[in-house]
């Protein structure tokens, strides 16, 4: 048994826009379960052949992976996910407020980028 | 891609990489047509980004004595729209001979209005008022909210003579001024 690390890009960092991760060996048993932390979680796997399920607010991966000897940490990727995951993109910051009523802030909103 | 960003309380964090995009809105109650700008350029050194969005509801506060529809109203009592906390933003707004004061573009919505906060500064000067944030959804475009001004109590003033104890002024007149 070796530990690895799941890498997952498009996630946030630390605590936030975190997703909630299923590991199952082929014969569809449950061996881990748990929350990513700043992108990544650690677990003991043996080599083989996993199922993961990863769930979070920018959607959900299915994806199969084969642990063996030459790989310490397994890439996934949100690819509708809020963070890009290419590197580059930092952390900004979106002010909303009121066009009436100078600098009073919107409660509860959503910001499309396109 | 496209990409989202969740406003709380006026603000929102996220990565975006260098680009220009445009920018759509969805916030309750509000009109999103009327989010400005709605391109923006990210760019490098650059870290926080300034929206402004507007609403497009009425909000009366119709202020009388009792705090009826027929009640006394009371003219020159102000208001200001404030946040929970009682923070103030915009400019004053003053009742009119009907007592009413009118905040415009405020927003509304059917299912999930979202609370305007606002509260009173002053009455007319012999009403009594509440100067605590007050707040209301507005479910429709206009709306109009009841406010009470009690008048003042009726108080007992004495005048006396100050070197002949308890004399009693026969008349005069005092001001007193807040």
């Amino acid at each position: 048994m070796r530990r690895i690390r799941l890498k997952f890009l498009g996630l946030g960092y630390d605590r936030t826009n975190q997703a909630y991760v299923r590991v199952y060996n082929m014969k569809g048993c449950l061996v881990y379960r748990g929350w990513t932390h700043n992108n990544q979680l650690y677990l003991c796997l043996n080599n083989g052949c996993y199922k993961l399920i990863a769930t979070s607010c920018t959607g959900i991966i299915k994806q199969c992976f084969m642990v063996t000897n030459n790989i310490n940490t397994y890439y996934f990727t949100f690819t509708n996910a809020l963070y890009n995951p290419n590197g580059n993109a930092r952390n900004l910051t979106f002010l909303l407020t009121d066009y009436n009523y100078n600098n009073l802030p919107i409660g509860k909103g959503i910001l499309n980028f396109g | 891609m496209a990409k989202s960003i969740t406003i709380t309380n006026g603000v929102g964090t996220g990565s975006l990489i260098n680009d220009t995009y445009s920018v759509t809105s969805e916030v309750s109650g509000y009109d999103a047509t009327t989010i400005n700008p709605n391109s923006v350029t990210v760019v490098e050194g650059t870290n926080s980004y300034a929206f402004t969005i507007g609403a497009t509801g009425t909000l009366t506060l119709h202020v009388t004595e009792d705090g009826t529809t027929t009640g006394t109203p009371i003219v020159g009592a102000t208001f200001i729209r404030t946040d929970s906390a009682g923070n103030e933003y915009g400019t004053s707004i003053t009742t009119d001979t009907n007592g009413d004061a009118v905040f415009a573009n405020v927003p509304y919505d059917a299912t999930s209005a979202p609370t305007i906060y606002f509260k009173q500064t002053a009455s007319d000067g012999n009403h009594e008022f509440d100067n605590t944030v007050q707040n209301t959804t507005m479910t429709t475009q206009t709306s109009t909210l009841q406010i009470i001004n009690t008048p003042g109590a009726t108080r007992t003033i004495n005048l006396t003579d100050a070197n002949y104890e308890n004399l009693p002024i026969d008349t005069g007149t005092l001001t007193f001024t807040n």
